[in-house]
């Protein structure tokens, strides 16, 4: 087990929903995790800007959010999962964190 | 006589390429296929300068450089992979104004990566060149891409010619943004400044790795 694996703060799928719909402005009161950002919300462009910069926020430390992760974001669900997973991946050239 | 603006702090008067996620690096001959492929690609070419035609190599690189102010080829840090360009052009030092243009790679559309790279542009042309105001020509299929940026304060529509382009069945309307100095210097306080800041990258795996 890695000290990865022991970070508290990092939101449960129903914390993140509250939080998205809260948090991102361009976001509907209610939201599924199956909603496509783009078809179903209408992320544009502006709003993905807004949304990479509010899960960095929520992550923390300054972090990140690498290309590769944010091409695995479709739904609400996927930015959940990438989220989670920059909330655990360790630092370039630092290790674990 | 002095200049009454008080001098900037030393440690800004480098102009950086590097965004968040990106950087922006000159375009060398080994770019010149990959912009070419990109150039007709079937989600790029109708938005971009050839809408939708095919010219020889030849003829695509004699466009490349004319009216060109500066030019850079998207990267992501660590690579030199092609993932777009950026152009700032037809540049009129008189009126302090140039045009802009930024093309990139259709799997990167609506991620925010193109407004990223627009503002590294940005960002190097109103550090470089006393400017107002960076124009630039869209299509409306590409403008929804990024319309909400109007009410966000990210630049100003000043025109629309109705119906201007023809386009997969239908007529879009051809329109022109201005992004103003105050409007980057005004942005550049919100998440759009932490497009440009530095910081801490994470190590990703693999896919290979990561699917296992």
């Amino acid at each position: 087990m890695t000290s990865n694996d022991t970070r508290s703060d990092v939101m449960t799928l129903e914390e993140f929903k509250a939080w998205f719909a809260s948090e991102i402005e361009w976001s509907p009161p209610e939201i599924s995790e199956e909603h496509d950002l783009v078809e179903d919300l209408g992320m544009d462009s502006v709003g993905a800007v807004d949304l990479m910069a509010a899960i960095e926020d929520a992550v923390g430390g300054d972090v990140i959010m690498p290309i590769e992760l944010l091409l695995q974001i479709t739904t609400v669900r996927d930015a959940y999962l990438q989220y989670c997973a920059l909330a655990h991946l360790p630092y370039e050239g630092a290790g674990q964190r | 006589m002095s200049d009454p603006k008080p001098a900037p702090d030393d440690a800004h008067l480098s102009p950086t390429l590097q965004t968040r996620r990106l950087h922006l690096r000159m375009l060398t001959q080994e770019d010149h296929a990959p912009l070419y492929r990109l150039s007709s690609d079937p989600d790029v070419t109708f938005q971009w300068r050839f809408r939708g035609t095919t010219p020889s190599y030849d003829d695509f690189l004699k466009q490349l450089y004319p009216g060109v102010l500066c030019q850079f080829v998207v990267s992501p840090h660590g690579s030199q992979e092609v993932l777009g360009l950026v152009v700032a052009y037809n540049a009129d030092f008189r009126h302090r104004f140039c045009h802009a243009a930024v093309v990139m790679h259709p799997r990167l559309h609506r991620r925010g990566l193109g407004i990223e790279a627009f503002m590294g542009l940005a960002r190097y042309v109103y550090y470089g060149w006393d400017f107002r105001m960076i124009i630039m020509e869209t299509v409306g299929i590409a403008f929804q891409n990024f319309s909400t940026g109007e009410a966000a304060g990210y630049f100003t529509v000043e025109g629309r010619i109705r119906d201007q382009f023809y386009y997969g069945g239908r007529y879009w309307d051809g329109i022109s943004v201005t992004h103003r100095r105050e409007q980057f210097e005004k942005v550049m306080q919100g998440p759009v400044g932490q497009l440009l800041a530095p910081g801490r990258r994470v190590k990703v795996p693999p896919p290979s790795a990561a699917a296992r």
